[in-house]
C-alpha cells in the first residue's frame, strides 16, 4: 500500500493539473462560469 | 499516560475556520437584501466544500453542482475542469474539507450542540454509511449521465433548498410565485435532515453527502490531513471510541480529520501534519 500510494498520489496529483489545464483550455471555465451565473431552478426547488 | 494538560488539543481554531469559510463562500451579501446571485468571475471557480451556487451569496461554485451540470452537457464536451478540480482538492485535503471547509458540515455540528439525547455510532449506523456511495453513483453520476435531470441537486440537496431556495423565495417574488411541489418536498427533506442533525452527528454528512463520499476514496491518499506514528501507536482504541464519525481506523474514508482523536490518544500518537513524508504507517484501530 505504502509503495502504491508513492506512486499513486503524484500521478494523480499530475493528472489533476492536466485534466484542468486542459479543461481551461476547452472552454471548461467559461462554460461553468455562464451556468454558474445562472439561478439553477432545479437545485432551489423549481424545475 | 501523559498529563492532560500537555495535551495536543487537535486544531483549536477549526470553529473559526468553519465560519471564515462559510463567510468567504458566501462573501456576496448584499445578494440576500436584493435577492439577485452573483455574476462574477469567481463564480467559474469551484469551492472545496458544498455550497449551492445558487445561494444569493456564493461567491464560487459548487463543486457536486457543476459535476453533474457539467455531465448532463457532456453529449458536447467532458467536464474536464470539473473532475480536475474534484481530484486536487481530494488529493491535496481528502476529507479535511468535510471537517474545516464544508459550510453545511458546520451547521450540522452546531445543531448537534443543542442538548438532548444522542443517537450514537453502532453497527446500524456504519451500515447506513454506506448509503452516500449509492447516492453519488446514482444521483450525481447516472442520472445526469442519461441526461435526466441533476439527480441529487435536484432530489435531495438540502444544502441548496437553505442557501439557495429558501433566501431567493423570500426575496424575489417571481420565483415565489414559481414554488410547486418540488420546492415542498426539498422543503421537507431539509427539515428532516436538520431535524436528524440535533440527535445524530453530522448525520447528512456521513449517510447521504455524494462529496464526502467522493473526497473519501482519496482521504488514505491525500497529502494533507491526521496522520498516526505507528511507532508510538498502542492501538489502545482510544481514537475510534472518541470518534463520532463511523471511522474504523483513523484516516479511512469516513474520518473527516476533525482531530477530535488527537485529543483522546494518551501516546500522542496522532497528529496534522504532510501524510506524503510520513515514515510510519498509520496503526490499525
Amino acid at each position: 500500500m505504502k509503495r502504491v500510494k508513492l506512486f499513486l498520489a503524484p500521478a494523480l496529483l499530475i493528472l489533476a493539473v492536466i485534466l484542468i489545464v486542459a479543461g481551461i483550455l476547452g472552454g471548461g471555465f467559461a462554460d461553468l462560469l455562464n451556468k454558474a451565473r445562472m439561478i439553477c431552478y432545479e437545485c432551489i426547488g423549481i424545475g | 499516560m501523559k498529563n492532560k494538560k500537555n495535551k495536543p488539543s487537535g486544531f483549536p481554531f477549526r470553529r473559526y475556520t468553519q465560519l471564515l469559510t462559510a463567510v468567504l463562500y458566501n462573501a456576496n451579501l448584499g445578494g440576500f437584501i436584493t435577492g439577485k446571485i452573483y455574476k462574477g468571475d469567481t463564480k467559474g471557480v469551484c469551492v472545496p466544500g458544498l455550497n449551492c451556487y445558487s445561494c444569493p451569496g456564493a461567491i464560487g461554485a459548487c463543486p457536486l453542482g457543476s459535476l453533474q451540470s457539467g455531465l448532463l452537457s457532456s453529449k458536447y464536451r467532458i467536464p474536464y475542469y470539473i473532475l480536475g478540480t474534484l481530484l486536487l482538492f481530494g488529493l491535496l485535503l481528502g476529507r479535511l474539507i468535510c471537517g474545516f471547509l464544508c459550510p453545511f458540515g458546520f451547521l450540522q455540528e452546531l445543531l448537534h450542540k443543542i442538548p438532548t439525547k444522542k443517537i450514537k455510532k453502532c453497527r446500524a449506523t456504519r451500515i447506513l454509511s454506506k448509503l452516500k456511495y449509492a447516492i453519488l453513483v446514482g444521483f450525481v453520476i447516472v442520472i445526469p449521465l442519461f441526461k435526466l435531470a441533476p439527480g441529487f441537486c435536484k432530489y435531495i440537496c438540502p444544502a441548496g433548498t437553505l442557501e439557495g431556495g429558501i433566501p431567493l423565495a423570500i426575496t424575489n417574488e417571481t420565483l415565489r410565485s414559481m414554488l410547486g411541489f418540488l420546492f415542498s418536498w426539498k422543503t421537507f427533506v431539509l427539515a428532516l435532515t436538520l431535524l436528524i442533525c440535533v440527535f445524530c452527528y453530522r448525520a447528512f454528512c456521513r449517510f447521504i453527502c455524494p462529496l464526502g463520499a467522493l473526497y473519501s476514496l482519496f482521504n488514505p491518499i491525500s497529502f494533507f490531513g491526521i496522520k498516526v506514528d505507528a511507532a508510538k501507536c498502542t492501538r489502545c482504541n482510544a481514537c475510534v471510541k472518541a470518534c463520532k464519525m463511523d471511522v474504523k481506523k483513523v484516516c479511512d474514508g469516513e474520518c473527516i480529520q476533525c482531530g477530535e482523536c488527537i485529543k483522546s490518544c494518551p501516546q500522542n500518537a496522532i497528529s496534522y501534519g504532510v501524510k506524503y513524508f510520513e515514515k510510519n504507517k498509520p496503526g490499525r484501530k
